[in-house]
């Protein structure tokens, strides 16, 4: 027996400074994690409690009895598939008129010799400051049919009768992209500002051309930060109100004006609940989705 | 939802149980703005002196949240409460209201359908139909079978993105009579009639709209040539010299109105309340602050509305007779269904 | 890997301003076909600017640049047809091993065999044969450092810029890299420029060498001259370490014949290795200048005298291991006598 132990003085001084460095570093862990409480308080006060009165709400019929009769309504209703695809097709097509205009554009912000890229950024950034409201209206302003557009066509004798631009898919999905793209460009401007201008300089002494650059090099090095503006775009789309009410007119139904129908004309919170509930549940989805494929486009990078 | 309502409820009750006094205080929930200015003036005001009430006015957004508040969580402390005829029918049947007792409202002198179980209108408005009158300088439109008649009166039109009224429009232009709206209504193949109606017009609806100042703005901005909507817009937007008419021919006259409570521990001094508020000189007076029609028709006898005034105004003798009056119980049985076929309508 | 006809690369007479700054001043060399150039100098003195200027991606205010006969100064970096090989590696992250080394031979339109098979080849050169397949975020700095030079001469350039290849690696790795890049340019012949700030790896390496300061060339000599005969005070203290008298107190301080002067000179050098403790051989030919000993530093090969000549100026002297016993007899604080042969200082 006493031959297994080691030395006592030794195996005793040890153990015990082993528990108290353990110790120290479990306190530090402690300390550390205490100062995000508060920031973990108002997490779950802001976002998990209102998520679960949603799940809440949306498990009660009209009756106030528990029931899924919110879901059943939606599984029913043929608008309700209609209005979910209305909402992705705009969001899809917002994500594709941002990647579309985006990235040629963040490539040439990218280009600009520092003092001159800021004007241009500050010139996508501006209207970020003006409010949905405003956007919106300035846009109805200029399309609708006696709009600005309209006008100047007609005057100048290049259209005959006014062109429909507002109260359709094309008017919602324009205002929303000039929502959303300076929210695209600086996640592409922050990737394409990581790529080592060295890179391009070595494809560039192997004889490649610009263009052959641009694609084989700076834009698949660029792809998780697009990609990350894309799923950013794709996710704060799907719960747009007052662009597509106001640019929509009517003609475009996504989700959100029909929550908020439900919600003032009829105050069914258990109706809008669920549609809410499946908005978050889709957008998860698609989270956990993009969130895999930016992560095999990372790991294609760097290891 | 039923937690909710009853924590709330404990904690508004715990608020409000103080206020039993030595004299009778009435709470009044209103929507705010001009109704509520102008009800204190003309309405409430003077009945509660000839009365000897206090009145405490409280304002909501939503009539139909304060009722399943309070109800919901029994403990009730409004005891008169604004609201449109439709949420009053819906409340009733949910038993959130006190019938009202017509023994002590005298309501013989309201437009018929005006005064109903569980609620007596204060004005009425209608839903009708405007148009440019650039566009249609020639010949104006006059019925809902014009505004459906794309060939004689082409142009852009608007409709509400909401069942409400439009259904009722909708049958009108397809024949039936006014009197015989509801009847059709009443079977599943007439509200299917009315959705595809509207159906065919679709395609020359450029914009649906979603409120009244919307509506407003769209014939303003000669955005659309035709549309539905609320009176009181298009009156505003024709004053202000816009190239805007409309007629109340075939027009949905529609009204919000004084309910009850279910609970209240002052039903018989609301109802007499009720009772003041609902004479000819109280309604006329209110049309010196809101641009509604009063529905006591004693109203335009009282000296008190101006011809010019009466001539605007929807519930007039005059305009009044061309309309059908909104059955709010048919709503309040059929809104969710007719809605959803609406909106299947509107999304395909 | 065949060896092909080198072509030289002539740099006459470039400049480069950026804004006050002068990065080249009117700057000109010539590399012969298969010739190795080290330019040497400190940061900001313009080398890497030179290098960059020759492959394209710098366009000078003024000068030509010639690739054998034809002026290639106006002609963009990828018509150049130039191997470079940079700082940084500049290997594609998103690309594997094979497709970096491949890329320049894509461009080229090779066929995919083909390019392989001068891939793999290329790779052997660097000997990292089997490695096609990795990620770049697998391999090492050394391994990374043999890609981009395989990428570099896989296409068989001409010409091979490199940009300070070896300076993120470790002092063992590089000095290995460096033998082998020697070994390398034996075999393949290309002319190459090769940009460091190291002097040890400039002498190592190159077959002439052209140390850079302010924007100018200030020598070009083979290495042994460049280290045994510096052109000026800032050549001799920038590469190795001196002892640098002017001549004035030289003539104070050392004992024995300075010998022949130029007119033109101003001041001796010694390599502080050059210095000894003990004259050996031949007692004629000897210099001595005598001091105090401040210190003794071991520093694993030799040891470094620190000693303080009579008129104050501080000196250092470097002791070869062999000397072990002579070092160990000395004592801090006593006066020393360090000694030099005279064919060992060279005048500035």
């Amino acid at each position: 027996m006493v031959a297994l132990n080691p030395p006592a003085s030794l195996s005793v001084a040890q153990a015990d400074n082993g528990g108290r460095l353990a110790w120290d570093a479990r306190l530090e862990r402690l300390v550390s994690f205490a100062f995000t409480l508060p920031c973990l308080a108002v997490v779950a006060l802001c976002v998990l409690v209102p998520c679960a009165w949603l799940f809440f709400l949306s498990a009660f019929g009209s009756d106030g009895k528990a029931s899924l009769e919110n879901y059943q309504r939606i599984l029913d209703g043929a608008s309700y598939a209609r209005i979910f695809i209305t909402t992705f097709q705009v969001g899809l097509a917002t994500v594709a008129a941002c990647v579309l205009i985006g990235v040629p554009f963040a490539s040439f912000i990218n280009g600009l010799p520092p003092r001159r890229s800021v004007i241009f950024l500050a010139a996508v950034l501006l209207p970020f400051w003006t409010s949905l409201l405003v956007r919106a209206y300035a846009w109805l302003v200029l399309l609708q049919r006696t709009g600005i557009v309209n006008s100047v066509l007609m005057g100048l004798g290049i259209t005959k009768a006014p062109l429909e631009l507002a109260f359709n898919h094309f008017a919602t999905v324009l205002g929303m992209t000039h929502i959303m793209l300076p929210i695209f460009i600086l996640p592409v401007l922050g990737a394409m500002r990581n790529i080592d201008s060295a890179l391009i300089r070595a494809a560039a002494s192997m004889g490649a051309s610009r263009s052959y650059t641009y694609r084989r090099i700076f834009l698949p090095l660029a792809a998780p930060g697009i990609a990350a503006g894309a799923i950013l775009v794709f996710v704060m789309s799907l719960g747009f109100y007052v662009t597509p009410a106001i640019l929509g007119g009517g003609n475009v139904n996504v989700i959100s004006m029909r929550i908020a129908r439900s919600l003032s004309n009829y105050s069914n919170w258990g109706a809008a609940s669920a549609l809410g509930v499946l908005l978050l549940v889709f957008t998860a989805l698609l989270f956990a989705l993009s969130y895999g494929v930016q992560r095999v486009l990372l790991s294609r990078q760097r290891s | 939802m039923r937690g909710s309502i009853l924590a709330a409820g404990i904690l508004a009750a715990a608020l409000a149980g103080t206020a039993s006094a030595e004299e009778t205080t009435l709470t009044l929930n209103t929507p705010g703005g001009a109704v509520q200015e102008g009800g204190r003036a003309v309405l409430w005001g003077p009945a509660a002196k000839k009365l000897g009430f206090q009145v405490k006015e409280e304002t909501a957004d939503n009539a139909l949240d304060v009722l399943r508040l309070e109800v919901g969580s029994n403990s009730v402390k409004t005891d008169i409460i604004i609201m449109s005829g439709y949420q009053a029918a819906i409340a009733g049947t949910e038993g959130m209201l006190e019938p009202i007792d017509y023994k002590a409202v005298d309501a013989s002198g309201f437009l018929p359908g005006t005064a109903a179980p569980y609620c007596v209108g204060i004005y009425g408005y209608a839903a009708v139909m405007a148009w440019n009158t650039k566009t249609y300088a020639k010949e104006a439109p006059s019925s809902w079978a014009d505004f459906w008649n794309v060939e004689k009166f082409p142009g852009k039109r608007s409709m509400r993105s909401d069942a409400e009224a439009q259904v009722e429009m909708a049958l009108l232009a397809d024949g039936v009579a006014p009197k015989d709206v509801y009847k059709v209504l009443g079977t599943e193949d007439g509200i299917k009639r009315a959705i595809a109606k509207i159906a065919t017009l679709k395609p020359n609806i450029s914009v649906w709209w979603s409120s009244g100042a919307q509506h407003g703005q769209l014939m303003k901005d000669g955005e659309v040539d035709m549309t539905t909507g609320w009176n009181g817009r298009f009156q505003t937007a024709k004053e202000a010299g816009g190239p805007v008419n409309y007629t109340y021919n075939q027009g949905i006259l529609t009204y919000d109105c004084f309910a009850v409570t279910k609970g209240s521990t002052h039903k018989a001094e609301a109802m007499k309340m009720i009772n003041e508020m609902s004479s000819a000189q109280s309604q006329a007076g209110l049309t010196k602050y809101v641009s509604y029609g009063p529905l006591n028709q004693g109203a335009y006898k009282t000296g008190i509305i101006s011809k010019e005034a009466e001539a605007v105004l929807p519930t007039s003798p005059a305009n009044s007779g061309a309309m059908v009056v909104q059955d709010i119980d048919w709503w309040a049985k059929n809104n969710d269904h007719v809605q959803q076929l609406f909106e299947d309508m509107m999304t395909e | 890997m065949s060896s092909r006809s080198a072509e030289s690369v002539r740099i006459e007479a470039v400049s480069k301003m950026y804004g006050d700054f002068r990065a080249l001043d009117d700057v000109s060399l010539t590399v012969e076909a298969g010739e190795f150039v080290a330019i040497l100098g400190p940061s900001g003195s313009g080398k890497s600017t030179l290098l960059m200027a020759v492959a394209g991606f710098i366009r000078p205010d003024r000068g030509r640049i010639f690739f054998g006969d034809s002026d290639i100064v106006r002609l963009p970096a990828n018509q150049r047809g130039f191997g470079v090989v940079f700082q940084s590696y500049a290997l594609f992250p998103h690309m594997d091993v094979m497709a970096n080394v491949t890329f320049p031979l894509q461009v080229r339109g090779v066929p995919q065999d083909a390019a392989r098979r001068r891939a793999l080849a290329a790779l052997d050169v660097v000997k990292l044969g089997g490695y096609g397949s990795r990620r770049i975020g697998e391999l090492s700095g050394g391994q990374r450092q043999r890609v981009a030079l395989a990428r570099a001469i896989v296409f068989e350039p001409k010409v091979l810029l490199m940009d300070e290849p070896l300076s993120a690696l470790d002092k063992i790795l590089r000095e290995e890299m460096q033998i082998e890049i020697r070994e390398l340019h034996n075999k393949l012949q290309i002319t190459t420029l090769y940009v460091t700030h190291d002097q040890r790896e400039a002498l190592t390496i190159a077959d002439r060498v052209a140390v850079m300061d302010k924007g100018k060339i200030v020598q070009l000599d083979n290495p042994e001259t460049i280290y045994r005969r510096p052109v000026n005070e800032f050549v001799a203290r920038f590469i190795g370490e001196a002892t640098i008298l002017p001549l004035a107190e030289a003539r104070a301080v050392v004992s024995g014949d300075l010998g022949a002067v130029a007119p033109s000179a101003y001041a001796l050098m010694v390599r502080s290795e050059d210095f000894c403790l003990a004259r050996s051989g031949d007692e004629n030919g000897w210099l001595a200048v005598g001091g105090l000993l401040r210190g003794v530093v071991f520093q694993g090969d030799s040891w470094l005298l620190q000693v303080d000549l009579a008129d104050g100026q501080a000196i250092t002297a470097r002791a070869q291991k062999h000397f072990s016993a002579e070092v160990g007899a000395l004592e801090v604080g006593q006066t020393i006598d360090l000694h030099v042969q005279r064919d060992r200082v060279h005048f500035l």
